[in-house]
């Protein structure tokens, strides 16, 4: 690829695409694909699912380049991190209205397999399946915080609320998965404890 | 279960690699994406342009010029005027300003 792409900022390609500038989009993917892909895993928690996501996404940009409004979109990643959220929360729920009561189903037998101990491996298994469980906004706080490790301020402009308001859903987010682990454990003892005395 | 236990769960999570092809995919698919955007614009030109294919070239044009004599001949020819008359009327009268002139510079 052209070095010439290469030094350029990602605002500077995406005022390129507005041209048509193939190799200007070529260059912003090779950029930024792996990381947008592994924010859209965290949401959806499938490969195939996410790399889907990602590439309609990067071809949504291709085909409207005009969404990027020049001078008011601040930073090419913030706006870009919003747009793979929204599609990563969408394609998650169009999968639960597609899988019904499945997915919860899975998500118990998970809790309830009482021939595991708790090792490490299994308690993030039920972390995963927690995490399936929070609203979509304090999901999207903690991927995006925790994970994509961007500012409060910069998740703030993603999700379109304040400071505080990803300050507070982190918060909600962490507890609930705290309550969360901390039922499914004392099911799994339960069960275990059914098992030793019944 | 404190923060510091839950914060190291967390990081246990891992995100399996994309697949290796994946950006080439990406830029493969924008690329056909657009030569599709082209050919279906060439289509709706040649479709347009099929418009105004003649399908017999040699008749349309007999027919043509059929209906332009008809035309001529119907026209009443005697109240217009033909090139070569205002040729000539413009030479009169270039002529008629020359002579004056002329007269003009011998009275003098």
């Amino acid at each position: 690829m052209d070095d010439l792409y290469k030094s350029q900022s990602d605002e500077e390609l995406v005022v390129l695409l507005l041209k048509q500038d193939h190799q200007a989009f070529s260059a912003l993917v090779h950029r930024h694909t792996s990381r947008f892909y592994a924010c859209a895993y965290r949401y959806c928690n499938d490969q195939d699912e996410a790399e889907d996501i990602v590439q309609n996404c990067f071809l949504k940009l291709w085909s409207k380049p005009s969404l990027w409004k020049v001078g008011k979109n601040a930073k090419f990643t913030t706006w870009f991190y919003r747009i793979v959220a929204n599609a990563s929360i969408d394609a998650v729920r169009a999968r639960r209205s597609h899988a019904g009561q499945e997915v919860l189903d899975v998500q118990e037998d998970q809790a309830v397999r009482a021939d595991h101990v708790l090792e490490e491996q299994d308690k993030v298994a039920l972390l995963d399946a927690a995490i399936e469980t929070l609203p979509d906004r304090q999901k999207s706080a903690l991927n995006l915080c925790f994970y994509e490790e961007l500012s409060h301020k910069e998740v703030a402009e993603i999700m379109g609320v304040g400071v505080k308001a990803v300050e507070s859903l982190l918060s909600r987010a962490k507890s609930a998965l705290r309550d969360q682990l901390h039922r499914m454990g004392a099911l799994e003892r339960e069960k275990k404890g059914e098992q030793k005395y019944g | 279960m404190d923060d510091k236990h839950l914060n190291h769960l967390l990081h246990k999570r891992d995100v399996p690699e994309m697949r290796s092809n994946l950006c080439e995919r990406i830029v493969m698919q924008a690329r056909v994406m657009r030569e599709e955007d082209e050919f279906s614009l060439r289509d709706l030109l040649a479709e347009f342009l099929q418009a105004f294919i003649l399908p017999r070239p040699a008749l349309s044009l007999a027919t043509i010029v059929l209906f332009g004599l008809l035309i001529g001949a119907g026209l009443d020819v005697e109240g217009l005027l033909l090139s070569s008359d205002y040729e000539v009327m413009a030479g009169m009268s270039i002529g008629d300003d020359l002579e004056s002139e002329f007269e003009v510079l011998s009275v003098r």
